[in-house]
């Protein structure tokens, strides 16, 4: 059949080219691989690159694929019609495109040259090239649908059943007359989630009812001419590799007309063509697959039979027969053990270490060894090695001490112990030997004593046994052993001290060394003993402190106080020996050597040297410390036996060594408020009590504590009297006169008598009160002249008027007056004599 | 420590520099000071050597080293207008290496002794000036001991030494007036002594001067 002319609705067509004949190919150019399941944007291609590549410059292509998304900047259906460039002519595109509107969602058929003038296409394209002659073609007419297939796949199943192995190719065009059609056209966006199946692929795609006339224009081959071959080179030996190498095939040029161009094709093949055997590509593969099933059934059988162990067991095969895949797991499951294996031990000899070492320290704190005591020795005292001795220290000499005892100790190893023996718990390795004179417990005992003891007595007095001090839970014998030598030879240092200054200093009454016991009189008839007690294990010197339990009379504060003076002594030493000095400088301290250049006068020179010793420093301080306790006895006796004014003292709590104060008030129950004029500050120092006076006097008061004693009585009997004055103001009575030390009347042994008059209100009674701190109150009370029944009349005073004079004083019975104190008393007096007011 | 004013008390007429003394010393027993003990103070005088004079014959500054028997442990090293150093008494040693750069003049030892009395907050020293074996003249301090600024306490030393010295009352020291307001301190009353010093011992060769 000669086609002439076709009456194709593609204008440009026939412009083009007369026919489609000459030199035709077909070209598969990419591959639905690079549309799905996704998109790679890399495959671009160029007609005019193809023509040329399928050696047809100049070709005129016909085809379908997909649109330039390049240029158009979206995703469409292609329909190329182009006479590509050739030496003598210029390229014509009169392609299609087909895509879906945006605006309402049809579709869209345009030309392509009418918005660019490029020759692209993308991803995929199946191509049918010719030099464009007219020439014979075939002409199919098809009156309708008869079978599930379409038009293109009954055509290339003629095509295949004609030419059977050899694979034909087709192209051209046709063209639908009458009916509808149901096409595709792809979206305008790429998926971007991949599609894996025809279901998502046909979701993702638009479907229209296109009616007739189409111009179609199919290109397809009858058989994939490589499928047979890459069937058959897939290895059934091997697990995996033939989906790679039937991929690898897909990237062809048009000479191979590759193969994975339709997979779909392929599947229509496959469910067309199953029952012709000796044409089918699959032949070898289901062959392959057949026999791999036969072995599968055998190889279960066997293992059944196996597993039930009654005809058939299973024995190691010899080494050798190992397959050589399996060799490196092995090797690597060897290693691996090894090095298991190797950490193991580690871990377990580490743990034999441990568990080694925790039983040696339970050892150790039962067995204590002599290395680590005398290690632990030394951290507490100082130790140096003398010949095969260790010695060591225990004086406070490196503390500043002077005192010449040398004060060392022997470290011995405590070897008799019975082995056979159990191990006593406080079993030490390690002993000490500390001199004879150190051993044993001692204090030192300070007292004060009212009486002078016999001098036969001194000395012996304080030996008693103290027993000796318990040692800690936790330290070690030595040290508890140790510490007590230490404490000996401070007390023997403090001692020896206080009885060098007894000697040397000059006393009115001198102090008395004896034996162990040093006596000094801070105050007449008053001793202050200091003496150091050392009692050492010897049954001796139990024997005679059993018998004599001294009472315990200790002042511990003084006993404390004597600790910490030989400190203060010690530093002193310490820092004026070891204090860098200017080597012209005159030694002592530092304020000393600055005397010189800052000019000090001789008062601040003397202030500097104030070298009070130890002894004068607590004699003064057992004064000061006997003053206060016995001014606080002194006031509370008081205090106990008068009632009638209160006397109050408060003691400050925090005191000077040298120096305290009370504050002592006077008042009368009930009128407190009123009657607060004596208000004492006592200031007890170590010689004398200084009293502060509410209103500025200061007195100043022995050590007496008779002195104390009157200076109260005074102070309270004047009290009343200032009481009297006090209420006076309060009832409105008249003070017509007042004293504090009255002239007249009988002289009181301590002080001066007080004494108040006052006037009631109106005038006509007057009482005047006398108050003296020994012989107490009397209270008189004047009452007018015309009132006194008993009085004679006199012969002087005739007139009326003089009846109004005051009369004689007639003296109130105190006693039997009523009330609970002289100054309620007062009141009942004075309202009883004033006039109601009412 | 407080402030101290240094003066001469002229010798009476007719009297000895002695007796001039006892009077003194009485009336102040009289107004109940107390006596303690003795005072001292003295001087002596060092020129710088001649080897380390420049050459154009200028002359060399004196230099008075002072003791005094408040300040026991103290020298005192002056200069006239000068700066006064106050030193150990080992700067005494001092001296006697240093021969080559000063060198103490002869006979110049000037020294007041007497007694020292206290009178509630006031020190009165009554001292005999004496240059080598004769005495010279009669210096009086006061030291006023509760207080360190001379301006303060100025007119109270005043009155306290008018009913004393009477007539014979020394106006305010220069001293005083150098630092107003500021601490009294030693070296201010040594200055007062040398400069008392220099007065006797000018009024001396103005007397041999005269003879």
């Amino acid at each position: 059949m000669t086609c002439a002319e076709f009456s194709f609705h593609v204008p440009s067509l026939e412009e083009l080219a007369g026919g489609i004949c000459g030199k035709t190919r077909i070209a598969e150019v990419g591959g639905v691989p690079y549309l799905l399941p996704l998109v790679n944007q890399k495959k671009v291609y160029d007609l005019n690159k193809i023509a040329k590549e399928i050696k047809l410059p100049g070709a005129f292509i016909l085809g379908a694929g997909a649109g330039p998304f390049q240029t158009l900047g979206f995703n469409s259906e292609f329909m190329p019609v182009i006479q590509t460039e050739s030496e003598h002519k210029p390229p014509v595109n009169g392609s299609y495109f087909a895509h879906v509107n945006p605006a309402d969602g049809g579709c869209l058929l345009e030309k392509y040259s009418e918005k660019h003038h490029d020759f692209e296409c993308a991803l995929l394209a199946n191509l049918f090239a010719s030099e464009g002659q007219p020439g014979k073609v075939i002409e199919v007419k098809a009156k309708r649908r008869t079978g599930p297939l379409n038009f293109v796949t009954c055509m290339r199943q003629t095509l295949e059943k004609h030419y059977g192995n050899k694979p034909v190719g087709m192209g051209g065009t046709f063209i639908i007359q009458k009916g509808k059609v149901k096409s595709h056209i792809m979206p305008a966006e790429f998926s971007s989630c991949p599609l894996n199946s025809d279901e998502e692929v046909n979701k993702w795609l638009h479907f229209y009812e296109m009616k007739a006339p189409l111009v179609c224009l199919p290109v397809f081959v009858s058989r994939d001419p490589n499928l047979a071959r890459l069937a058959q080179r897939i290895d059934f030996s091997q697990g995996s590799g033939s989906e790679e190498e039937e991929a690898a095939g897909t990237e062809g040029d048009a000479q191979d007309w590759p193969g994975a161009g339709s997979s779909a094709d392929q599947d229509d093949e496959e469910g067309v063509v199953k029952f012709q055997p000796s044409l089918w590509p699959w032949d070898s593969v289901r062959n392959n697959l057949r026999s791999a099933l036969t072995e599968m059934c055998v190889l279960y059988d066997v293992l059944s039979i196996v597993r039930d162990k009654k005809f058939m067991t299973l024995d190691p095969v010899s080494q050798d027969a190992l397959p050589p895949k399996q060799n490196p797991q092995t090797l690597q499951l060897i290693s691996k053990k090894k090095s298991l294996a190797g950490a193991a031990q580690i871990l377990l000899k580490g743990a034999e270490r441990l568990t080694k070492s925790v039983t040696e320290n339970q050892e150790n704190k039962l067995q204590r060894d002599f290395n680590s005591e005398l290690l632990r020795l030394r951290q507490h005292w100082k130790l140096r090695k003398v010949g095969d001795k260790i010695l060591g220290d225990l004086s406070y000499r490196s503390a500043g001490s002077l005192f010449p005892h040398h004060g060392t100790f022997e470290v011995i190893k405590n070897t008799d112990l019975d082995l056979d023996k159990k191990i006593p718990e406080d079993y030490c390795p390690l002993d000490v030997q500390i001199p004879s004179d150190l051993e044993g417990s001692a204090y030192i005992k300070v007292s004060i004593q009212k009486q002078a003891p016999d001098i036969g007595d001194l000395g012996t007095v304080n030996l008693f046994k103290r027993p000796l001090p318990k040692s800690k839970p936790g330290s070690p014998h030595w040290q508890t052993k140790l510490e007590a030598a230490q404490n000996v030879l401070l007390c023997k240092e403090i001692f020896a001290q206080l009885s060098r200054e007894a000697v040397q200093i000059k006393s009115q009454i001198p102090h008395i060394v004896v034996k162990n016991q040093i006596i000094s009189q801070p105050f007449p008839n008053l001793q202050l003993s200091i003496s150091l007690c050392h009692s050492s294990n010897d049954k001796k010197s139990q024997k005679s402190t059993t018998e004599k339990q001294c009472p315990e009379d200790h002042l511990y504060v003084l006993e404390h106080n004597l600790h910490l003076l030989i400190r203060e002594f010690h530093k002193q030493t310490l820092s004026s020996i070891m204090m860098p000095h200017p080597a012209s400088a005159p030694f002592g301290h530092k304020r000393m050597r600055l005397s010189g250049p800052q000019a000090f006068d001789k008062n601040e020179i003397n202030s500097l040297q104030s070298s009070e010793g130890l002894l004068e420093k607590i004699i003064k301080q057992a004064k000061h410390i006997f003053l206060r306790s016995r001014a606080a006895a002194t006031i509370d006796s008081l205090a106990s036996r008068i009632e009638d004014p209160q006397i109050q003292a408060h003691w400050s709590n925090i005191n000077d060594v040298y120096e305290s104060s009370v504050k002592v008030l006077i008042t009368s129950q009930g009128y407190e408020q009123i009657c607060k004029s004596i208000q004492l500050q006592l200031n007890i120092g170590v010689e004398q009590i200084r009293v502060v006076h509410r209103d500025g006097r200061v007195i100043t008061l022995s050590y007496q504590e008779q002195e104390l004693q009157d200076f109260l009585l005074s102070q309270m009997s004047q009290h009343q009297v200032h009481a009297v004055q006090q209420l006076a103001k309060v009832m409105g009575w008249q003070v017509l006169s007042f004293s504090n030390h009255v002239g007249l009347g009988p002289i009181e042994s301590i002080g001066n008598a007080s004494a108040i008059t006052v006037a009631s209100p109106s005038g006509d009674y007057a009482i005047s009160v006398r108050n003296g701190p020994e012989s107490g109150s009397k209270i008189m009370v004047q009452f007018p002249r015309n009132q006194c029944k008993d009085l004679p009349k006199s012969d002087v005073l005739q007139d009326n008027k003089w009846s109004h004079l005051r009369g004689p004083f007639k003296e109130v019975q105190w006693n039997k007056m009523e009330g609970r104190n002289f100054v309620y008393k007062m009141e009942l007096l004075m309202s009883a004599l004033s006039p109601c007011l009412l | 420590m407080g402030v101290t004013c240094v003066s001469q008390m002229p010798v009476a007429e007719g009297k000895s520099v002695q007796q001039t003394v006892e009077l003194l010393t009485r009336k102040l027993e009289m107004l109940g000071a107390e006596k303690q003990g003795t005072f001292c103070v003295d001087c002596e005088t060092y020129h710088t050597a001649a080897s380390t004079l420049g050459s154009q014959g200028q002359t060399g500054k004196l230099m008075y080293v002072m003791h005094n028997s408040e300040y026991p442990l103290s020298c005192f090293a002056l200069f006239e207008n000068g700066p006064c150093l106050i030193a150990d008494t080992n700067f005494d040693v001092l001296m006697v290496k240093l021969k080559g750069f000063f060198q103490s003049a002869k006979a110049s030892k000037i020294e007041t002794r007497g007694t020292r009395y206290q009178y509630c907050d006031f020190l009165v020293k009554v001292g005999t000036v004496t240059m080598g074996p004769s005495a010279r003249g009669i210096s009086v301090e006061v030291e006023y001991g509760p207080c360190v600024v001379a301006s303060d306490c100025w007119s109270l030393l005043l009155e306290f030494l008018q009913s004393f010295l009477g007539s014979h009352t020394p106006g305010a020291p220069a001293v005083f007036g150098n630092r107003h307001d500021a601490v009294y301190g030693p070296a201010d009353t040594m200055v007062q002594y040398m400069e008392l010093f220099n007065k006797i011992r000018k009024q001396q060769q103005a007397a041999a001067f005269m003879e």
